[in-house]
């Protein structure tokens, strides 16, 4: 079929005049297409985004370091590993051996055996997967929270129930710049040296032990008379021991009873909440209702009219 | 008096033969790897062009799963993956399976073929109810409805454990006894 000369004309004619917008446009679709070609032809290789993000630390508005550098998260994240895999195989010895001096000294009492004994009660035997996070970084400690589980991809979770546990492991340099590691909570000591004393009793802090949720104190009680002395008994209307903290008083959290047997000394240990990173540092120790008394039985009963009987009731500070 | 001829423009033929040159570049191109119609494949032609179409599918998903959140994506692995059982394709949800789990519950692909065909509605529905985190996996909490018979149906709730290896690149595992009746 002819094609209609008119035609044929007006299209040579639209051709000489716009001849350059129609090559543009044409080499422009040409090369879009090309790279559209490309592009589907590539095989994707995004990876995926996920949450996990071992070395940023959750608490950063109250960390000294907004997150591990670097150079040295590799070397952490090993480090935890190598612990956890010494765990699982069973070499107590080797890992025993990653756990810092302090720690060993006044977490374990330099007792290898209770060591043993905490590591096989986390790992019952089995062997453990772990997932870390990095949660804050205080004065050169490196603080990662811990979850240690069952493998539960080789399980699915058959006939268990989903739990883990959870501890926070502090990862230091020690002085001769080899990792270490403080386990099961445990962050750090100082000696400490403080006293307060009246006609009654006597009180010494010597040692300050950080746990990551706690902070606890070794007090030394010291009765100075021929009385009986209650400081903690749960028997009075008000709190009896408490850690003054900024603007308030944290009570005690053992549930144990204090009562010295006349000259009797006693040495215990006080615990009260304090997370190790907070910005906040406990200003003392106050017993609050102290009570010097001769008839003493213990009795929730009795305890009113004993009270009232006392021969002194005081409260005494110790301040840092 | 003189005719003025119009001038013949010296560009006009480069031109036209660089767009005819375009259109039969563009051509080729749409037309490269396209069969005419009514020719006849061998087997393995099909199998390339089965294998080709598989990797544009899954190059799509990876990109699609690239804009996912992970929670999404791992209810897009779970679904996946029971969508696969659904279809009865029993030999591509084993390969799935973390082979350790493999290992411990279902040694060869005849034990989980029997153990679904037992103990598994022949259509199921999921719902989240938890989807945490743990290092690397993921534990998924799931109700798994059977869609055929409703609420009188087989329905229970099971663990599913993740691990992302890449997008769409997974090992899965689950509550096995989750779905075994219990002895009336």
């Amino acid at each position: 079929m002819a094609i209609n000369p008119d035609f044929r004309l007006k299209v040579r004619h639209f051709i000489r005049d716009h001849y350059k917008p129609v090559l543009i446009v044409l080499a422009v679709f040409l090369v879009l297409a090309m790279i559209n070609r490309f592009l589907m032809g590539r095989d994707y290789t995004g990876k995926p985004i996920t949450t996990f993000n071992p070395n940023v630390p959750i608490l950063d508005s109250t960390s000294s370091v907004a997150s591990v550098p670097k150079e040295v998260s590799n070397e952490f994240e090993n480090f935890i590993d190598k612990y956890v895999g010494y765990c699982n195989n069973r070499n107590y010895v080797a890992a025993w051996n990653m756990v810092s001096e302090d720690c060993k000294k006044n977490f374990y009492g330099n007792n290898y055996d209770l060591f043993v004994k905490y590591v096989q009660q986390k790992f019952d035997g089995n062997t453990k997967r772990y997932a870390i996070q990095n949660y804050s970084n205080v004065d050169g400690q490196y603080i990662y929270n811990v979850k240690i589980f069952n493998d539960f991809l080789a399980t699915g979770l058959t006939n268990q129930t989903y739990t883990y546990q959870e501890e926070k492991f502090s990862i230091s340099y020690d002085k001769d710049k080899n990792l270490v590691c403080s386990v099961g909570n445990y962050m750090g000591s100082n000696k400490l040296n403080y006293m307060a004393s009246n006609d009654y009793l006597r009180v010494e802090v010597t040692n300050e032990i950080d746990k990551y949720s706690f902070i606890m104190y070794q007090v030394n009680f010291i009765n100075r008379t021929n009385h009986i002395i209650v400081i903690q008994d749960g028997l009075t209307d008000s709190w009896e021991i408490g850690m003054a903290i900024g603007n308030e008083v944290r009570p005690n959290v053992d549930d144990v009873q204090i009562v010295l047997q006349p000259g009797e000394s006693k040495e215990l240990i006080l615990s009260f909440d304090k997370f190790y990173d907070s910005v906040a540092e406990p200003d003392g120790i106050v017993f609050n209702a102290v009570r010097v008394m001769d008839n003493y039985t213990g009795n929730v009963e009795t305890a009113e009219a004993e009270i009232e009987n006392a021969i002194d009731k005081f409260s005494m500070t110790i301040a840092f | 008096m003189a005719v003025k001829r119009s001038k013949k423009n010296p560009y006009l033929m480069p031109a036209i033969i660089a767009i005819a040159l375009i259109v039969v570049l563009i051509a080729i191109i749409t037309l490269t790897g396209k069969r005419k119609n009514g020719a006849s494949l061998t087997e393995t032609e099909i199998a390339k062009i089965d294998a080709k179409n598989q990797e544009q599918q899954n190059i799509e998903i990876k990109q699609d799963l690239s804009k996912k959140s992970e929670q999404e994506r791992m209810q897009y692995y779970c679904g996946n993956f029971f969508n696969i059982i659904n279809s009865k394709n029993y030999e591509k949800a084993y390969s799935l399976l973390y082979s350790e789990y493999k290992e411990n519950y279902f040694p060869t692909l005849a034990n989980f073929e029997r153990y679904l065909k037992e103990n598994f509605p022949s259509n199921v529905a999921l719902s989240y109810t938890n989807i945490e985190r743990l290092g690397d996996i993921y534990v998924l909490s799931v109700s798994v409805k059977d869609t055929v018979n409703g609420n009188y149906g087989h329905n229970f709730d099971m663990y599913v454990v993740l691990q992302e290896k890449d997008l769409n690149d997974y090992v899965i595992s689950f509550s096995r006894n989750s779905a075994v009746r219990e002895e009336e």
